[in-house]
């Protein structure tokens, strides 16, 4: 029995922190051009803004299980398989992909855009602005989004369970749904979930307290 | 030198165009500290932000240093910002880096030395007076603190030129003439143009030796700080010396109370040693009443204003007046 929950929430850990990854990897440079190519922005590009924008609300408004079903071609072809743990790190990643690129943006604009012009007045670069000046200071802004990130994708990853994606999320279902007899199961599932949402939360606002200057 | 020419910007807000900057034309020459002071929405930011082109100019031209910057393609400009300090009101220090950090950013973004940053750095700290501050974050520092580490970013590139918008606009008195003397030891040590946006004329006097009055995106008035104190030509000007000097006084005082003729006097340095009212009442058949009086100091010299009542014939009162004109005194005639 131990050795089911250790198995579940070391699956869940291990989806949890890849699709974390990837979704990172993609979001934040989408949610960066968002910001940098808007009308105004320090590289504009307004065409290409608005199609971004547009493309980021459709993935956002996709509902997770659908999305999951919708990628299942494509998980087949990254991870040769469409069901299972690995198989769910692709739509888990592609899910919250677009809510990083949001967080991105929303961090980036807290900064002050005198900051902004600060910089350039010093002749900085596109790239020297993100490198010197947007990063490190929505780095606080950042982090806690992130926390954000982590916890949202897990609890798309218990949704993931009911098709089959593993975790602690399919050891819930699985015992709420189908063994009456052992419902105490779900229960401790579900504990183990809010006591990573809680340990996510706790260190996300340590790091964010420890490194937020202001 | 900086020679603006025929400089225009006209913002355009949903189809609605307005002129921010109205055909203005300055010559701004080497180690100036030049004031530019208008009521809020004159223009002054638009103009200072024109000189490094964080604002486009819809038209004219800018030249500074015998480089004409608005031909300057990205790249250029780009490189010629770095030899244009800029400081603003609220400092734009980053908030997330230490006081170190901040003064450097112009050293890293010209990929110095780690080695040649730290002394440059040092170097500069020194000579702002942040010394021990270094490791500070900028939430840990006051107002004049925060605008001693952005002017020692600002000239940490060596520049010729520095920019002010209103560097000492959210500062108190005693704050402000600290960082006045901070700007004005900069100016003398390391030999740079200053353009100081303000609408205070007290930092006008106290640095400047050159101002332009703005008004509605247009100049209405220049000359050397002596010459507009001594004797303002537009009314914006004179309610500008007003507030610094008792001036204010001079609409408190109305003629119609006062039989005789108001007059108000402003002379500069050297003929306010000489005993210029005393001899006119020896010379001339008048009694003289004195309402106000006031001296400012200036950058190079003093100022003294002086509102007189005169009374006796009115020939008497004209050759007075004749008199005193003689002696390098602007008289005008309060009505
Ligand atoms: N980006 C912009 N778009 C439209 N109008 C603008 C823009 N920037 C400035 N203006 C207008 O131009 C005028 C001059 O603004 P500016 O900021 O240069 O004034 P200022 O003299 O610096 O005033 P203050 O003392 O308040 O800073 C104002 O009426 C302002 O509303
Ligand atoms: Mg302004």
């Amino acid at each position: 029995m131990k050795d089911l929950f250790l198995e579940g929430t070391i699956e869940t850990l291990y989806m949890v922190s890849l699709s974390t990854i990837f979704s990172l990897l993609m979001g934040f440079p989408l949610g960066l051009l968002l910001v940098l190519t808007e009308k105004g922005g320090i590289w504009p590009k307004p065409q290409f803004n608005k199609v971004l924008d547009g493309v980021i609300n459709v993935l956002r408004s996709i509902p997770f299980i659908i999305l999951m079903i919708l990628v299942f071609p494509l998980s087949n072809l990254i991870v040769q398989k469409s069901i299972g743990t690995t198989a769910t790190i692709v739509p888990l990643s592609i899910a919250a992909a677009p809510f990083v690129a949001r967080i991105m943006e929303t961090s980036i604009r807290e900064i002050d855009r005198g900051v902004i012009e600060m910089s350039q007045s010093l002749g900085s670069s596109v790239g020297e602005i993100i490198k010197y000046i947007l990063i490190p200071e929505a780095l606080p802004s950042i982090v806690s989004g992130i926390t954000l990130v982590i916890i949202n994708i897990i609890g798309y990853s218990a949704m993931a369970g009911a098709l089959g994606g593993g975790g602690l999320g399919d050891i819930a279902i699985r015992f709420g749904l189908y063994k009456s007899g052992e419902k105490h199961n779900m229960y401790i599932a579900l504990i183990i979930i809010i006591l990573l949402v809680q340990s996510v939360q706790f260190i996300g606002n340590r790091i964010m307290f420890k490194i937020d200057k202001k | 030198m900086i020679k603006i020419e025929n400089l225009n910007k006209v913002f355009e807000t949903g189809g609605i165009k307005f002129e921010a900057i109205k055909d203005v034309n300055l010559n701004i020459n080497d180690k100036d500290i030049y004031g530019i002071i208008g009521l809020s929405g004159a223009g002054k930011s638009t103009l200072i932000r024109c000189l490094n082109r964080l604002e486009e100019p819809t038209s004219g031209s800018i030249s500074i240093e015998g480089v004409d910057i608005l031909s300057l393609g990205k790249e250029e400009l780009r490189l010629f910002r770095k030899k244009i300090g800029m400081i603003f009101q609220d400092f734009n220090l980053l908030k997330q880096k230490t006081v170190y950090d901040n003064v450097a950013l112009p050293l890293y973004l010209e990929k110095m030395e780690t080695k040649k940053i730290k002394e440059k750095v040092d170097l500069l700290l020194d000579y702002v007076g942040l010394k021990d501050k270094k490791n500070s974050y900028p939430s840990e520092l006051s107002g004049g603190q925060k605008q001693r580490v952005a002017i020692a970013r600002a000239i940490a590139n060596d520049p010729k030129v520095l920019l002010s918008d209103e560097a000492t606009s959210s500062l108190d008195p005693q704050t402000t003439v600290s960082i006045l003397e901070l700007l004005k030891r900069i100016q003398g040590e390391l030999g740079i143009t200053i353009i100081m946006i303000t609408h205070q004329m007290e930092v006008v006097k106290q640095i400047c030796n050159k101002v332009a009055i703005m008004d509605g995106g247009v100049v209405i008035e220049e000359n050397t700080v002596e010459n507009v104190f001594n004797n303002p030509k537009t009314t914006l000007a004179k309610s500008f010396i007003g507030s610094v000097n008792t001036l204010a006084e001079e609409e408190i005082i109305n003629p119609n109370d006062f039989k005789g003729k108001l007059i108000r006097l402003g002379y500069l340095g050297e003929s306010s040693n000489n005993p210029i009212v005393s001899q006119m009442i020896k010379n001339f058949q008048i009694e003289v009443n004195i309402l106000s009086g006031s001296i400012d100091k200036l950058q190079s010299t003093s100022v003294g204003h002086l509102i007189l009542e005169l009374i006796g014939e009115e020939s008497e009162i004209e050759k007075s007046m004749d008199f005193l004109k003689q002696k390098n005194v602007t008289v005008e005639v309060i009505e």
